[in-house]
C-alpha cells in the first residue's frame, strides 16, 4: 500500500490525465449534437480540474513538489461516435474511482473524508455516464 | 516509453486472497474481504498469519483491531435497519420492488461480508431482515415510502463514509466508503425515486 503521501501524487497523476481526457473528449462532441452530453463533459472536467487543484496544494502542503501532468496522453481510440465519447467517459471515471478507492485506503483524517468524497462522486458520475451501478464501486 | 494513455490510471493495492490457518481474530476482520481482496491480515495491525494471536502483537495494535471491529459492527448497525426499511416498503407497496431491488440486493450483499468480518462476536441487537422478517411499513403511499427509502439511504451513505473515517485499517476504510459510493451510485440510478 503507498504511503500517504504517494498516494496523493498518484491521484494527482491521475487527475493530470483525467483533466486532459475530459478536454479531449469534450472537443469530440459537438454542441448540438449531443448538448447533454457536452453538459456532463463539461461538469466532468471541472470537477477533475478542482480536484487537481486541491490534490496539488495538499501535495505541497505536504512539503513535495506536486508531480507534474505527463507531456502528452494517448487518446483512446476510435472516439467517432458520441457513444464512443460516452464509454471513453465512463472507463475514465471507474479508472479515477478505483484510485480514489487507494486513497481512501492510504489516508487518514480529513485526507481520508476528502478521498471518500471524490470516490462517491466518481461513483455517481459513472452513472450519469451510463454505467451500471456496482456493489463496491472502486473495486 | 512508458505508458501515458489516461485509462492507466494507478491502480488501487489488492489483496493477497485466501490464506491458510487464519486464526480467529484474523478470521474475524479478514473474512469478508478475502473475496473481495481487499481487507488482508497484513492490513491490520494486530492480525497475524497464523502465529499466535498474542505473537508479536502489541497491546496497541490490539487496541486497533477492537476498535475496528467495533466499526464493522457499527456499519452492521446503521445498514440493517435501513435494508429493514427498504423490504417493509416493498412489502407494504409491492409496485415499488423493481425500482427497489437493487438496493435491497446491495444492503444483502454488504451485510454477508459485514456480518462475516464480525462472525465470532456478539449478535447484533438491531432488527435483521433475515434474522426477524420485516417490520410494517408506517405508511402505505408508495412516494411516501419511497422518499423515506431515499432519506434513509442518504442518511446512511453518509454514515458509512463517516465510519469509513474513524476507522484504523486502510482497507477496511476503503471497504466502507466503497458501500457509501454503491448506495450513491443506486440513488443516481434513480432508485428510491418517485
Amino acid at each position: 500500500m503507498s504511503t500517504p503521501l504517494e498516494a496523493l501524487q498518484e491521484t494527482l497523476a491521475a487527475e493530470h490525465a483525467a483533466v486532459w481526457l475530459y478536454a479531449a473528449l469534450g472537443g469530440r462532441v459537438p454542441t448540438d449534437d449531443a448538448p447533454e452530453l457536452r453538459v456532463t463533459l463539461t461538469a466532468a472536467y471541472d470537477a477533475h480540474r478542482a480536484r487537481r487543484d486541491l490534490l496539488v496544494r495538499l501535495v505541497r502542503d505536504a512539503g513535495e513538489e506536486p508531480v507534474a501532468a505527463a507531456a502528452s496522453y494517448v487518446a483512446p481510440a476510435p472516439l467517432d461516435t458520441v457513444e464512443q465519447v460516452l464509454a471513453a467517459a465512463q472507463r475514465a471515471e471507474t479508472a479515477a474511482a478505483t484510485t480514489y478507492a487507494a486513497w481512501v485506503a492510504s489516508s487518514v483524517g480529513e485526507g481520508r473524508r476528502t478521498a471518500a468524497a471524490a470516490l462517491r462522486d466518481a461513483a455517481v458520475r459513472v452513472v450519469g455516464l451510463g454505467g451500471a451501478p456496482a456493489t463496491y464501486p472502486g473495486q | 516509453m512508458p505508458d501515458t494513455s489516461p485509462y492507466r490510471l494507478p491502480a488501487a493495492p489488492r489483496g493477497t486472497g485466501r490464506r491458510r490457518g487464519l486464526t480467529r481474530r484474523t478470521a474475524l476482520v479478514a473474512a469478508p474481504v478475502l473475496g473481495l481482496g481487499l481487507l488482508t491480515a497484513c492490513d491490520l495491525p494486530g492480525i497475524d498469519d497464523g502465529e499466535p494471536d498474542d505473537a508479536g502483537a502489541t497491546p496497541a495494535a490490539d487496541a486497533d483491531t477492537e476498535a475496528d471491529l467495533a466499526v464493522v459492527a457499527e456499519a452492521i448497525d446503521a445498514v440493517e435497519p435501513v435494508a429493514a426499511q427498504v423490504a417493509a416498503a416493498v412489502a407494504a407497496a409491492p409496485d415499488l420492488a423493481p425500482g427497489l431491488s437493487g438496493l435491497a440486493d446491495l444492503h444483502t450483499a454488504h451485510l454477508d461480508d459485514l456480518r462475516a468480518a464480525d462472525a465470532g462476536s456478539a449478535p447484533s441487537s438491531s432488527p435483521s431482515t433475515t434474522a426477524t422478517g420485516v417490520p410494517p411499513a408506517a405508511a402505505t403511499d408508495p412516494a411516501t415510502l419511497l422518499a423515506a427509502v431515499r432519506q434513509a439511504e442518504v442518511g446512511l451513505a453518509a454514515a458509512l463514509a463517516d465510519l469509513a473515517v474513524d476507522c484504523r485499517s486502510g482497507a477496511l476504510a476503503r471497504l466502507l466508503a466503497m458501500m457509501a459510493a454503491g448506495i450513491d451510485q443506486q440513488l443516481a440510478a434513480g432508485a428510491g425515486a418517485a
